[in-house]
Formats: structure tokens, C-alpha cells, sequence
């Protein structure tokens, strides 16, 4: 059998019975002997042992130490981060600066917008506009009525649920009450957006709405709504728009009968004294009225 | 290789299973491999905290790969071609009191040539060698520490003899002399 064969088996430990035989009687095969004999010597046993886990177990704990304050500052992380994205979000998306403005009954209001542009509101109305885009669209909406003088610029719309109204720099007045649309023009040109229809509203001129039907009447052009010096003024108004409009001057309720709600009404009042005003608007339908209580009023015929 | 059940090693108890598993064969492999003079238990502690800051990031399977890598680096960054030098026990287990001085003097050289042979085997030669004929391990209990084939720990053993042989070569007539004398 092959020496070197043998030597390698016998190195390996897995020589068989017979092999062992033959690798016993290999000759000049002590120093090999020799050699693996004395290898133990070598064996590093004897110089240094691997150390106890117990000994490692002291660092480890401290940087477990320091894993667990991170495994407790990640989540408080993410939890932060989340909450300031999520602020970032709302203030960029939800809050739109919407500025809203409202007055109560028999309570007038001038609203300085973010230009030079002015708005007067009359009782009982609300305009909102948006202060962030205001640059890139002078965009009102409006409930009520309003006197604006609007600086130049840009196109300035007063959207309204009737229609818009498109102004470029100018002083007009919009009334948007329940079943009556106004559109004055003092100033400059108004364009009016009814539905598909549209109509350009010179100095002078007012587009009236009432239930759908459009019609055109005159203003004193250069001057302003009489509203603004505390008075109304109507022509061939039915009657109970006059009465609306008294009541959110003087914030009382006003009972009238069908019949006389539906006359139509060329006349004014002011916005100082009740009871004068009830007077003018009264006689000229020879009616009385009975002060109910303080803001309880009805009106009936004479009979 | 079982499988993994746990994803990480970050339990105190499975990594200190680990240690347990390979902090031995590890410090011995360092020793053999880079000698006495540089402290084989430190880098091999070494390795065992570098294991644990990575627990997360190391399945069980690849925690030996790792620490073995892990090891030789910090010991490759340490030193340089360092002579590597293998420390032998003085005293030996069994003492031959009737041995003749010129046998005890003959033993002495031989022992210290032996020393001077195994500094100059290459590094996995040595370390399979000291590991199979000084810790009497077995072939396959090395292959797996050292993650070879059985085939490469039974050739690395047989070449290291075969180098052994050659720079012993000049006792090879003193202990043929004297086995068969006391034949």
C-alpha cells in the first residue's frame, strides 16, 4: 500500500483495521510519530483559555443600556415627526385664510379688504374672501347686501348665489336678498354673470332680478346707495321686500297680509327712527300699524 | 444547518448560546493563528460585542461567518507580519526520569526546532494541524469551525506534516536509533 496514502489516513484518524497493520510496519515513520506526539505541547490550553461569557456579560448590558434608549427614542422620533408633517399639512391645505365678515340686523359695517378696496355692509349680510390668494384673485362671496369701491387691479368678482359679478376698478352695490338681485353701478363698469347671460352695467345703471325676471332701472350715478346714509329707497319693489329690508334695518318682525305683500312699492324709509319709518312706508298704502310689543309689528288696512 | 427560527441574535440567551458555541474554537483559532504575543481573548471579545451591536442584522446561521471575520480583521489591523512564534510547554506531562542527559538535551532541541517549524507553516496549515494533533480535535469538527470541507482539513494536516517532516529531517536518525533500540 501507498506510504503516503497511509500517512494521510493515519493523520486523518480513519485507517481501518488492515491499513493500521500496513501503516505499523512503514519503516523511517518514528519521526511522523515523533511529531504528532509531541504536538500537544503546542495546544493552547495550556497558555490561555477563551473567557467565561460572564465576563463579556458587563459590556454587553451597557450597550444594551444604550440600545434601549434608542428603541425608546425611535418611536417618540417618528411620533414627532409625524405630528409636525401632519401640522404642516393642515395649515398648508385646510387653513385657507378664509376671512369672514358678518353683521347683524339694523348693524352696518365698512371692511377694509387686504388692497385699498372697501366694502360697506348692510345689515344682516356676510362677505367671505380668501386674505392668502387675495394677490392673485380679488374674490368676494356674498350673502346680504354690500356697497363696494373697489381699488384698481386686477378683476375683482363678487360671487354671489344669483350670479357674479366682475368689476375692474369702480364703485357699485350688490344686493342679494332672498328673492331680489341688485346691481348698481356708481362707477367705472360692472359686469353682471346671471346663468349663461351676461350684461355690462354702465354708471347709472341697476339690473334688478326678482324670481328669475330681469329688468333695468336708473340710479344717480356718481353718487352712492342711499343705505349708506342710513335710508332705503324702493321703485316697484313688491311690498314685501320693502318689509324685509325695514325689518333687518330695525331687527323687529312685521306681520302684513298677502294682498298688500304683493302691491308693488316706489318709496324709502330711514334707518333712525322706527316709527317714522313705519310711517313712510305705511300711508302711501294707507295702512296703520299696532306695535304688538317692542319688536312685534303688524300692519293692517283702514278701514 | 437548522433553520433559523428567530430572525436576530438579540436575546441575551441565544447569543449567549453563541458564545458559548464558538468563543472557544475562535480564541484557539486566533492563538494559532497569530501566536501568543498579541492577547487572543481580547479579540475575541471583541468580536463578540461587535457581534452584539450588529444582533439585530446577523441571523444565527452567519453569527460564526461573522465572528471569525470579524476577529482576524481587528487581529490583521493589530499587527503587520509579525513573526508569528508557537509557545510549547516546558513540562511535559509524562516525566522520563531514566532518560540520558544526551536524550533530554536531544528532546530540548527538538522541542524548540519543533516551535521554530510551526512559526514558518503557512497560517491554515498551522492552525488545522495544532488543532487536529495538539487539541485532538477531529477532522470534521475542524472543517466545521473553520467552515472548509472535510477533504481541505485532511490535506492541510497531511502538507503540514509533510513541512514538519523536512525541517525535523535531521532527527529522523536519532529517533529511528533510539525506537529501535528499545526495540
Amino acid at each position: 500500500m501507498d506510504k503516503d496514502y497511509l500517512n494521510k489516513k493515519w493523520l486523518a484518524g480513519d485507517l481501518t483495521e488492515e491499513e493500521g497493520k500496513a501503516f505499523e510496519l512503514i519503516e523511517d515513520n518514528e519521526l511522523l510519530k515523533k511529531i504528532v506526539d509531541e504536538a500537544p505541547v503546542f495546544s493552547v490550553s495550556h497558555f490561555s483559555k477563551a473567557k467565561d461569557f460572564d465576563e463579556l456579560k458587563p459590556q454587553i448590558d451597557a450597550k444594551k443600556h444604550l440600545k434601549k434608549k434608542h428603541n425608546w427614542l425611535n418611536p417618540m422620533l417618528k411620533i414627532a415627526s409625524v405630528l409636525v408633517v401632519g401640522f404642516a399639512v393642515y395649515f398648508l391645505l385646510f387653513s385657507n385664510n378664509t376671512v369672514s365678515i358678518e353683521t347683524a340686523a339694523a348693524e352696518k359695517r365698512l371692511v377694509q379688504l387686504p388692497d385699498a378696496s372697501q366694502v360697506t355692509l348692510n345689515a344682516a349680510s356676510e362677505i367671505e374672501y380668501d386674505e392668502k390668494t387675495w394677490a392673485d384673485k380679488r374674490s368676494v362671496t356674498l350673502e346680504g347686501e354690500a356697497f363696494f369701491k373697489v381699488a384698481k387691479g386686477s378683476n375683482f368678482d363678487v360671487n354671489t348665489a344669483v350670479g357674479k359679478v366682475t368689476v375692474v376698478g369702480t364703485r357699485f352695490n350688490v344686493k342679494n336678498r332672498k328673492n331680489l338681485f341688485e346691481v348698481s353701478c356708481f362707477e367705472g363698469q360692472v359686469l353682471l354673470t346671471y346663468g349663461k347671460e351676461k350684461w355690462a352695467v354702465l354708471p347709472g345703471n341697476m339690473y334688478r332680478i326678482i324670481n328669475g325676471e330681469v329688468t333695468t332701472d336708473i340710479v344717480d350715478a356718481g353718487s352712492k346707495p342711499l343705505w349708506l346714509s342710513n335710508a332705503s329707497y324702493f321703485k316697484k319693489v313688491p311690498f314685501s321686500e320693502v318689509v324685509q329690508e325695514l325689518e333687518r334695518q330695525y331687527n323687529v318682525e312685521i306681520s302684513v297680509d298677502e294682498n298688500t305683500a304683493n302691491q308693488l312699492f316706489t318709496g324709502g324709509f330711514n334707518h333712525y327712527n322706527l316709527k317714522e319709518a313705519l310711517k313712510s312706508i305705511t300711508l302711501p298704502l294707507k295702512l296703520k300699524f299696532v306695535m304688538d310689543s317692542s319688536s312685534k309689528i303688524s300692519l293692517h288696512q283702514i278701514e | 444547518m437548522p433553520k433559523d427560527i428567530r430572525e436576530h441574535i438579540c436575546e441575551e440567551k441565544i447569543f449567549s448560546g453563541i458564545y458559548n458555541k464558538y468563543a472557544k474554537n475562535l480564541h484557539d483559532f486566533l492563538y494559532y493563528k497569530f501566536g501568543s504575543h498579541l492577547d487572543p481573548n481580547d479579540k475575541m471579545q471583541e468580536a463578540f460585542i461587535k457581534l452584539w451591536e450588529n444582533c439585530k442584522n446577523v441571523k444565527p446561521s452567519s453569527a460564526r461567518s461573522f465572528l471569525f471575520k470579524v476577529a482576524n480583521n481587528l487581529m490583521l489591523n493589530d499587527i503587520k507580519h509579525q513573526k508569528v512564534v508557537m509557545r510549547y510547554k516546558e513540562e511535559k506531562p509524562k516525566e522520563y526520569t531514566n532518560e540520558s542527559p544526551e536524550f533530554i538535551l536531544e528532546e530540548k532541541q527538538f522541542l524548540k526546532k519543533y516551535q521554530k517549524a510551526l512559526g514558518t507553516l503557512p497560517e491554515e496549515q498551522r492552525i488545522t494541524f495544532l488543532m487536529s494533533k495538539a487539541d485532538k480535535k477531529s477532522h470534521t469538527e475542524i472543517a466545521e469551525i473553520l467552515g472548509v470541507t472535510r477533504r481541505v482539513v485532511d490535506s492541510r494536516v497531511y502538507n503540514a506534516s509533510l513541512k514538519l517532516k523536512a525541517e525535523l529531517e535531521e532527527f529522523n536518525n536519532f529517533y529511528a536509533k533510539k525506537s529501535s533500540k528499545l526495540l
